[in-house]
């Protein structure tokens, strides 16, 4: 009974955790830093029973814990602490408590390690469908809520529609049984049925809308480039690694029963977005919009190593990703230390002669640049190695020379933004940056520019982790 | 120690370049503590690779120290690191390159100098890996690496108005640097595993995939040199830079492609590739020509030193084509006095460059006001064209005797090319010291100071050695 207890600690830590910051405000509290640190004691808590109970399982049919899972949640959570730690200065630089942020940050912890332990198709339904409420929640902080809402509002109901729909049939078809491996055999069973191809498709799209993959990337971009500081870099560096838990999970499945048909559905998005991300990177001047594109590019990467098909491709479109995120949180970390007159500022122009004065912060931003390029010896440049490696010897080599021909655009985009950093004259005067986001800062350069060499046998560690998800 | 003797000699300027950055540089003691750091780093780095060289045989060819470092299990990559004489000694003229010039740069004020030691220093660990390097993958790390601190130094120093200039000339060089990411990535490919650099040649590649693998390799080093036609960019920026010590890191972005080439190319290249090698003997010997040209109309005295430069690293890089394989080392001696030679030469430059903007001099003869200048670059200069004390002399005669050897036309193209790059150093070094612009006699400029005359004596005394011993300084 105890034992049977135990196993919710760190679903319960997390929903004590709300409690306590709806206590809080009932009763006043006006310091966002206090809201951040009871949001991260709490999430430290869930974090430590997750670990000690990382095989136990509250109902086992439907949520799977195992080392994948744990995995995957260990890095959401340290990411949504670091979030919750960095966001305190926004807030209270708005004047904000950021209680509303803090308690959907909490209830999105909640929800994405459900999303990526599940096992059924109702229950990650469900997940998804609350996970967008959250996001819905956390856009409307953001001072151009209605135009963000409106446009991901109605793509995201389709979406949810078609979601809806693809579960709608299999719990038709089996009778109410949506765990995996009832999906597995069903589908298995009936290989060559267009409908079920079609639900299929169905249940693929929502992760490719999630995720941001071009062409369903407008809700995603709009999501990145308006929101709020603290939300963007959530939306940015959260969800795609916790959607993408999810959506390896599923695709082992689907992928099994049509390895060829969805293999190109997923390789023309996948080529299709690394397109329109370096492109649109170009074309746009605000830095949040340019990470948007950039990010459309990047995982357009990772569907393509996906398309592949094998335990190792996915394993290499994971270490991409995670490489991916780590280079981008240095970018995003950047802007936590663009303060002019209380302002935080996003345009390109705003980081204008950012080297006179800013050369630390510089140097962050150039170095989580060429990582995100993937030059050695960054961790950028592990993921790229991994990525085509796994290319190289699938011999797809019209793909890889498009994603290359590109990533030289890409570059350009980055480049420019070093240009505006270092070479164009001061044009404001900057704020102190808060000794806190430095740090941030330098521990993030330090991840980008040592975890590539791979210290205790990290990589080992994380491989034999996320090889649970296939047996 | 012993076994990290190698990773140690990458490391130390990396380290030193880390603890620069937590340096405070906002005070003048703070800026000497800079500069303090960073010679006593590259001092260790310099007593490091002598003591490298001491348990080396000089006489033997190939690697003779290698260390091992297992790095990933999946996909497996084992790092090799390996030493040979000809590597070592490249580590010590690079070192001492950059040893010098922070010494001439401790009395000066520079902008940002924070940025600039601590830029210079990762620069060095990484080319010290590139050097250093006896496998293809970690061959391309350091490759792409060393690109990483240039373009920071390159941005702060460089003209801002080559801004636009310095975005392609980064994006050509990460097209170089893609075309050996991919080559690698496929040899890697084929024998599921990192090979050694020296077994490169004998892959078996076969049809479309050895052409594209040696191409792509081939193309990767061009990059990173001044040949036409994709010379414009690098020798516009390389010319523009008015620092020192920033114009001595920018030029060993030739070296980088030059010692790419002499690691692939006289042993490791299959036939059916090596055939095209004339091709592009005249391609080189034509832009030899063409750059010395410019060169000899250009009233800069820096753009006349970086048209040196390239004149004088294509004419390695004709050695390093040649059939014959015995001029390696012989590059190697040339290539070591070449770097002191240049780095000296880029200071007195820069020290000319300031007098004749506090003298207000527009013409020549500033050097009539600076006597101990003009001595030095009197003698560097002459040292530069092969004045018959220094290595460059003799070492640049045996490579040209056996260009010509190989081939006469070329023989004849490559000389004219050095003789007009002499020339355009010596019209330089008596229109600088010609009387007839020294209009009055009571200007009094800022000489160099008896510690720079005795850090340029040194490297003349240096250079004097490794003429009658090229490898003096090993015991």
């Amino acid at each position: 009974m105890i034992q049977n207890l135990l196993i919710f600690t760190p679903y319960i830590a997390l929903a004590v955790g709300i409690l306590h910051l709806v206590f809080l405000y009932i009763f006043y509290e006006d310091r966002a830093k206090i809201y951040s640190r009871i949001a991260r004691f709490w999430l430290i808590i869930s974090l430590f029973f997750g670990i000690v109970f990382y095989e136990a399982s509250p109902f086992a049919e439907i949520f799977k814990n195992n080392a994948y899972s744990l995995l995957f949640i260990l890095i959401i959570y340290m990411l949504i602490y670091h979030i919750l730690g960095l966001s305190v200065s926004w807030f209270s630089s708005k004047n904000r408590t950021g209680c509303r942020f803090d308690i959907l940050l909490l209830a999105a912890s909640l929800v994405l390690s459900l999303l990526v332990e599940t096992n059924n198709l109702l229950a990650l339904f469900s997940c998804y469908v609350f996970l967008s409420i959250i996001n819905y929640g956390l856009v409307r902080i953001s001072d151009n809520k209605i135009q963000i809402s409106l446009r991901s509002g109605i793509s995201g109901i389709i979406v949810l529609g078609l979601f809806a729909a693809a579960v709608g049939y299999f719990y038709y078809e089996l009778n109410g049984r949506l765990g995996y491996a009832e999906l597995k055999t069903f589908l298995q069973q009936n290989p060559t049925s267009i409908l079920c191809f079609g639900a299929v498709t169905a249940l693929v799209l929502p992760f490719f809308y999630a995720l941001g993959i071009a062409p369903l990337h407008i809700a995603t971009e709009d999501k990145l480039s308006l929101s709020a500081l603290p939300v963007s870099h959530f939306f940015a560096i959260v969800l795609p690694l916790a959607y993408l838990g999810a959506f390896i999970k599923l695709n082992i499945i689907l992928y099994d029963v049509y390895p060829d048909v969805l293999g190109q559905i997923y390789l023309v998005f996948a080529l299709v977005s690394v397109i329109f991300g370096a492109i649109g990177a170009n074309a746009r001047i605000n830095l949040q919009r340019i990470y948007a594109y950039s990010s459309l590019y990047h995982l357009g990467l990772v569907l393509l190593l996906l398309s592949l098909g094998h335990n190792h491709t996915d394993f290499a479109a994971f270490i991409y990703l995670f490489a991916y995120l780590l280079s981008l949180n240095g970018a995003y970390l950047v802007f936590y230390s663009l303060k002019s007159h209380g302002e935080y500022l996003s345009s390109i122009t705003g980081i204008a002669g950012l080297a006179e004065t800013r050369a630390y912060a510089t140097g962050a931003l150039s170095v989580s640049l060429f990582s995100l390029i993937g030059i050695p010896p960054l961790i950028g440049f592990w993921g790229m190695f991994n990525f085509a490696y796994e290319i190289i010897q699938a011999k797809y080599f019209i793909s890889l020379s498009i994603t290359f021909a590109f990533l030289l655009i890409m570059f350009k985009a980055y480049l420019e933004i070093i240009k505006t950093a270092y070479f164009e004259h001061k044009v404001r005067i900057f704020d102190t940056v808060n000794r806190w986001v430095l740090l941030y800062m330098v521990l993030n350069v330090l991840m980008i520019t040592l975890l590539v060499f791979n210290p205790c046998h990290i990589f080992e560690r994380i491989k034999d982790m996320f090889y649970v998800v296939f047996l | 120690m012993g076994e990290y003797l190698l990773l140690l000699l990458i490391l130390l300027p990396l380290v030193g370049a880390l603890f620069i950055l937590t340096i405070r540089d906002d005070r003048q003691e703070d800026i000497h503590n800079i500069h303090n750091v960073a010679i006593w780093i590259l001092g260790a780095t310099l007593l490091t690779t002598l003591y490298t060289f001491s348990l080396v045989d000089i006489e033997k060819n190939g690697i003779q120290i290698v260390e091992k470092y297992n790095w990933l299990e999946f996909p497996p990559v084992v790092i090799l690191l390996g030493a040979d004489v000809f590597s070592l000694l490249l580590l010590f003229g690079v070192g001492l390159s950059f040893f010098i010039s922070e010494i001439c740069l401790i009395r000066q004020l520079i902008n940002r100098p924070k940025a600039l030691v601590s830029s210079e220093l990762l620069f060095l660990g990484l080319l010290n890996g590139y050097f250093l390097a006896a496998d293809i993958v970690s061959f391309y790390i350091f490759f792409a690496a060393v690109s990483m601190p240039l373009i920071v130094l390159i941005s702060i120093y460089s003209s801002r108005h080559r801004k636009n200039m310095i975005i392609r000339l980064n994006l050509y060089h990460t097209i170089g640097a893609l075309l050996l990411f991919i080559a690698v990535i496929t040899i890697y490919t084929l024998k599921n595993s990192n090979i050694p650099l020296n077994t490169a040649g004998n892959l078996n590649l076969t049809g479309k995939t050895e052409y594209f693998v040696w191409l792509a390799i081939f193309f990767a080093f061009i990059s990173r040199m001044p040949i036409w036609p994709f010379h414009y960019w690098l020798t516009a920026i390389n010319s523009s830079i008015r620092n020192p010590m920033v114009f001595v890191a920018g030029n060993l972005i030739s070296l980088v492609g030059l010692y790419g080439f002499m690691r692939f190319w006289p042993n490791t290249v299959p036939e059916t590739i090596a055939i095209y090698a004339p091709i592009f003997e005249v391609v080189s010997a034509l832009t030899m020509i063409f750059i010395a040209l410019i060169g000899l109309s250009q009233k800069d005295f820096r753009y006349k030193l970086f048209s040196y430069t390239t004149v004088y690293y294509l004419f390695y890089l004709i050695g390093v084509f040649l059939p014959t394989g015995g001029l390696k080392m012989n590059i190697g001696y040339s290539l070591f006095a070449y770097l002191i030679i240049i780095t000296v030469l880029s200071f007195l430059i820069s020290h000319i460059e300031q007098q004749k903007k506090q003298l207000n001099l527009k013409g020549g003869g500033v050097l009539c006001y600076l006597p101990r200048t003009s001595v030095c670059l009197s003698l560097f200069v002459l040292a530069s064209i092969g004045l018959p004390i220094t290595p460059l002399f003799w070492n640049n005669f045996i490579i040209i005797s056996e260009i010509f050897n190989h081939n006469l036309i070329l023989g004849v193209a490559v000389i004219l090319a050095m003789f007009l790059a002499a020339l355009s150093f010596l019209e330089e070094l008596y229109r600088l010291k010609d009387k007839s612009f020294s209009t009055d006699s009571c200007i009094i400029g800022k000489d160099l100071s008896d510690f720079e005359i005795f850090v340029y004596g040194g490297c003349l005394v240096i250079l004097f050695f490794s003429f009658f011993r090229p490898l003096w300084f090993v015991f």
